[in-house]
């Protein structure tokens, strides 16, 4: 600021004509002043720069100070080209012209746009950006326990008299989240006792920053190249990008592009808009692009400020199966595989380790190595992947060491070679898609650690996706196979499937394939499922035909749109004519704030003999949070993170309701205990509203909406305040006049009065009233010890 | 005196109303809530009134005091980056012989701190939605109740049924024996959207037709 009027002193009193200048010269020589200067680039203003000014001219920039607005500016491709010896430059030593703007006292630093350094598009579609700093902690302790059971009255043909009971629970202490599944089951009509099946046992860490989640338990390995995934008692750590889904890991190109002047940028992908939005001037690049897999099409309309426009359109291929510049994943496990078998697991002696790390290298390369070990069994290679324009190219190659089944040990190599192309963009025939695989195999080579006992030597996979009409879809599979033993007749796969929208409510998908396999047998299944959506959406009937096993299912379903105390009616009627049977089911499901019911009754004909079945199921949850105070639910079953809402002691006895995704009541106040809002799906925010619609008159909260960010099987524990049990009503005359559009304080609570003078204040908790009016003495009111609600106290004169 | 405060003020930013049309049905409750939401980082002040709405022929509306319809809160200061719900609670009888017609408006409120300074432009918002109470059986029926043709063709669209009615795809056609004339798709245009309320008549304008003589009887249809 200082420098601002110091330089406009100095042109005031030496004006800007080489008249003026003359006189500068005359009077003071040639002296040169060191001052500051604010720069602009690209109309941003990037901060003040040290510079010598000569009169009105500007002569020299720190080089110092220049240099390090650069390496900030600059790509470093660029930057690097730039060096300055002395301490100070002049204009033309610049590898970038600068202007001096007389009038606005300001520099200008002309530098190409492509040689800035990007800005990143579409970072602020990130709800990360929205919602930090006003999303609600979790609470640091949870803990929930789901219950399911069913109670079946059933003939033999429907399995007999049953019960059931499933559990799944959890606690999470400071994001420590130790839990538990299992189930119980007796059949009723055997002598066999009932037994428990206690499944997976872990404790999960999460790591958010790094997005790394570290789990001790029941847990499984990676799936990366030829390595396949397994079950394990043990430790895995793995890189899990579902922890930040608002960050996408896959590639997004690398294509920049320049807007010269504030424009109204217009983004389509694969002929969506997605964004419409003023940007300035600046070099741009991609960021969160909603790619899917394939070669995307984005086209970019830039609409400058003087009415000219630009039209960008680049393919951008992208995969699940590579990741962008800089991105890495990994997976770290070991521990001893087990198989539930007869419902009872079985964990092996040995153990069993698992790694494999992968990094992209850039925004279309991606490197990886994975390594597998296991009793006699090892398995490591690469799997490299490429994305362009003609498509994404993958290739897989490993070692393996096994037993084979001789019980000899041997080694082999496998090789596998994947060319994807799928097109997504908006004109016919750019839903193309084509997947071809192609494998060379060993003889000895496994990639898994049970040696298979028919190995295959070569294998060539293609498909085809293929938008034969706007309404139909069509998709082509075939594939052959060659065993390491010569004399097996090929495995042929041949695969049609197809969707046809016969109408916008009525949609057939069809399905056939078939199988002929080392046996020389052929096998081929089709089968096709007709949709049919009527009403507003919540009523549907489906229809399923196998072919083969001459087998039809129709299905009524009437939804009740996620609606509390709503009924879901499925109706479903099947008949199997090589079994020669009829069979008719009605399933009513009622969900209430504290559990879901569900009731069944079926009924059959096979061969001319009848069965029933009528059956019962009760799902609920218990759940409990501790954040500076503790609140309990009984709530719908609950597999996932989850909230709970605490009244404040006014509000214990009101009826309030909880909304979020959809337009009914998720929830509202049950018999017993607090709200729970269930299955929040972890590390995306969600926004809940309470509504205040059924709470007693002049009764209002203090807090109506709130953001929540779960974390993996965590808590939030929200009180509901209010804002006092009184509401106040009055008319302010001052001096004889309406107070009219002013402002002012009751009992500290600040209110505003419309045209007239009227006010409402809400959250008034005493019977002693202040009102205070800006330049007159406070008021008070006193009221009456038993009022609450809306109080209407009449005519307020203030003198 | 003057209180710090004051100071919080002018409240010159948007805030947002909703929902704009929403449907009271006194046979299943007596509330619905409308929500202000203000994406600021200002506290916005918004005053609250629900008022009778009364159609004119030309579409204008008469706003007449109702006793019938009570809002709670009246008056709200919206917390920066919050939401608050404005509860409409329905006073009248339960037993509805029609559909009744309201507009709850919110105003952002021009709030005058200094006595002095009587000028400056406030850009204030005011939203007024559309609040039907109804009994869940109220039926529109629409028809066109009379057509005089001079310079411009006049036609008078009355809704004799008790539900409000928008028009979408009208076609509005004049017959007398074999004969049919119909108005042009582009004179139909202005007809699109438009709300006829219960127990309304609207007056609409349309370039003449030709032919058209006081012997045709005028029909319309519409997409319901």
């Amino acid at each position: 600021m200082i420098n601002k009027i110091f330089i406009t002193i100095a042109l005031l009193i030496f004006h800007a004509d080489t008249y003026a200048q003359d006189l500068y010269s005359q009077v003071f020589g040639n002296r040169e002043t060191k001052t500051s200067l604010e720069f602009f680039v690209a109309k941003k203003s990037i901060g003040e720069i040290e510079v010598i000014m000569q009169g009105e001219t500007l002569k020299k920039v720190s080089s110092k100070n220049f240099l390090e607005k650069l390496k900030i500016l600059l790509k470093e491709k660029q930057f690097r080209k730039i060096n300055f010896d002395s301490e100070y430059i002049n204009l033309q030593e610049s590898p970038y012209q600068i202007e001096y703007d007389v009038r606005s006292l300001k520099g200008i630093i002309k530098i190409p746009l492509e040689h800035l350094k990007v800005s990143l598009k579409f970072m602020d579609n990130n709800p990360k950006l929205e919602y930090a700093g006003i999303s609600l902690e979790k609470a640091p302790f949870a803990t929930g326990l789901s219950l399911r059971g069913e109670r079946r009255f059933a003939d033999s043909y429907f399995g007999g008299n049953y019960v059931s009971t499933s559990y799944d629970s959890f606690i999470n202490l400071k994001g420590f989240v130790l839990e538990a599944t299992g189930y119980y089951e007796e059949q009723l009509d055997t002598d066999e006792r009932g037994y428990w099946f206690h499944g997976n046992k872990s404790l999960t860490k999460d790591w958010i920053d790094k997005r790394v989640r570290f789990k001790l338990g029941d847990t499984n390995t990676g799936r990366f190249g030829f390595m396949n995934s397994y079950q394990i008692g043990g430790v895995s750590v793995k890189r899990t990008f579902s922890i930040d889904p608002y960050n996408r890991p896959y590639p997004e190109g690398a294509e920049e592009f320049q807007i010269y002047t504030r424009s109204r940028v217009k983004t389509f992908v694969n002929g969506n808009l997605i964004k419409d939005e003023f940007l300035p001037a600046g070099n741009y690049q991609f960021s969160n692009l909603p790619l899917i897999n394939g070669l995307n099409f984005v086209r970019i309309e830039i609409l400058d400020e003087f009415g000219g426009s630009r039209i960008l359109e680049y393919n951008i291929p992208t995969s699940i199966n590579l990741l962008k510049g800089g991105e890495s994943n990994f997976s770290f496990s070991s521990g001893k595989p087990f198989i539930d078998q007869g419902l009872v697991r079985t964990y092996d002696d040995k153990n069993l380790h698992s790694a494999y790390y992968q990094y992209g290298v850039n925004s279309f390369f991606s490197t990886g190595l994975f390594a597998q070990a296991f009793n006699e069994f090892s398995l490591y290679g690469l799997t490299e992947g490429v994305a362009t324009s003609w498509g994404n190219l993958f290739y897989d190659f490993a070692v393996s060491e096994n037993l084979n089944n001789d019980d000899e040990k041997v080694s082999g190599i496998g090789n596998s070679l994947s060319w994807q192309y799928q097109l997504q963009g908006t004109n016919y025939f750019n839903g193309v898609a084509t997947l071809l695989r192609y494998q060379n195999l060993h003889k000895d080579f496994s990639s898994d650690y049970t040696f298979s006992p028919v190995p295959i030597k070569e294998s060539l996979d293609v498909n085809l996706s293929l938008p034969v009409l706007k309404q139909l879809t069509l998709n082509v599979g075939a594939g052959v196979a060659t065993y390491q033993d010569l004399s097996l007749p090929r495995r042929e796969t041949l695969n049609i499937s197809g969707n046809w929208r016969i109408k916008r409510s009525m949609n057939l998908n069809f399905y056939s394939t078939r199988i002929k396999d080392h046996t020389g047998e052929e096998n081929i299944t089709s089968s096709l499922f007709l949709t049919w959506t009527f009403d507003d959406s919540t009523k549907y009937a489906t229809f399923y035909r196998d072919v083969e096993n001459k087998q039809n299912r129709i299905t009524f379903t009437e939804d009740n749109n996620n609606k509390l105390y709503e009924p879901i009616f499925t109706l479903t009627a099947d008949t199997d004519d090589e079994e020669n049977s009829q069979a008719g089911e009605l399933n009513v499901r009622l969900p209430t704030p504290m559990a879901d019911f569900s009731l069944r009754g079926a009924a059959a004909n096979i061969d001319g003999e009848t069965y029933g079945l009528q059956g019962i199921t009760v799902g609920s949850s218990l759940l409990a949070a501790y954040d500076d105070g503790f609140a309990f639910a009984i709530s719908r079953p609950n597999a996932n993170s989850f909230a709970l809402f605490k009244p404040s002691d006014n509000l214990e006895n009101e009826k309030i309701v909880l909304r979020s995704t959809s337009p009914y009541a998720d929830t509202e106040t049950p018999l017993i205990g607090n709200l729970a809002l269930t299955n929040l799906v972890p590390y995306q925010y969600r926004e809940i509203e309470i509504d205040p619609t059924y709470l007693s008159d002049g009764l209002s909260l203090e807090k109506e909406s709130f953001v929540l960010f779960p974390e993996y099987k965590s808590a939030h524990l929200i009180k509901i305040k209010d804002k006092g049990v009184k509401s106040i009503k009055a008319k302010i005359i001052v001096k004889g006049k309406p107070y009219s559009l002013k402002l002012g304080k009751l009992n500290g609570v600040l209110f505003f009065t419309d045209r007239e003078g009227n006010t409402f204040i809400e959250g008034i908790d005493s019977n002693l009233l202040k009102l205070e009016i800006s330049g007159f003495r406070p008021v008070e009111i006193k009221l009456d010890d038993k009022q609450s609600g809306i109080i209407n106290i009449g005519t307020i004169n203030v003198k | 005196m003057r209180l710090g405060w004051l100071l919080i003020l002018p409240f010159l930013f948007s805030f947002s109303f909703s929902p704009m049309t929403e449907t009271l049905d006194v046979s299943e409750t007596d509330k619905v809530t409308f929500q202000i939401d203000n994406p600021t980082q200002k506290p916005i002040p918004v005053l609250i009134t629900v008022k009778e709405r009364v159609q004119l022929l030309d579409g204008k509306e008469k706003l007449p005091d109702t006793s019938l319809i009570e809002a709670f809160p009246p008056q709200v200061i919206v917390p920066p980056k919050d939401k608050r719900s404005i509860k409409i609670k329905w006073k009248g009888k339960k037993e509805l012989k029609g559909e009744k017609s309201f507009r709850v408006i919110a105003e952002q409120v021009p709030l005058n701190l200094d006595e002095n300074k009587k000028s400056g432009i406030q850009m204030l918002l005011k939203y007024q939605a559309a609040l039907y109470v109804d009994n869940g059986k109220s039926k529109s029926n629409l028809e066109i109740k009379s057509f005089k043709q001079a310079k411009v063709l006049k036609v008078t669209i009355s809704n004799k049924g008790n539900k409000h009615q928008y028009l979408k795809n009208v076609k509005i056609f004049f017959e007398k024996k074999d004969k049919r004339l119909e108005l042009a798709m582009r004179e139909l245009k202005q007809l699109e959207g438009q709300n006829i309320l219960a127990n309304s008549t609207r007056v609409f304008e349309f370039a003449p037709l030709k032919d058209l003589d006081a012997s045709y009887k005028g029909h319309l249809s519409f997409d319901k």
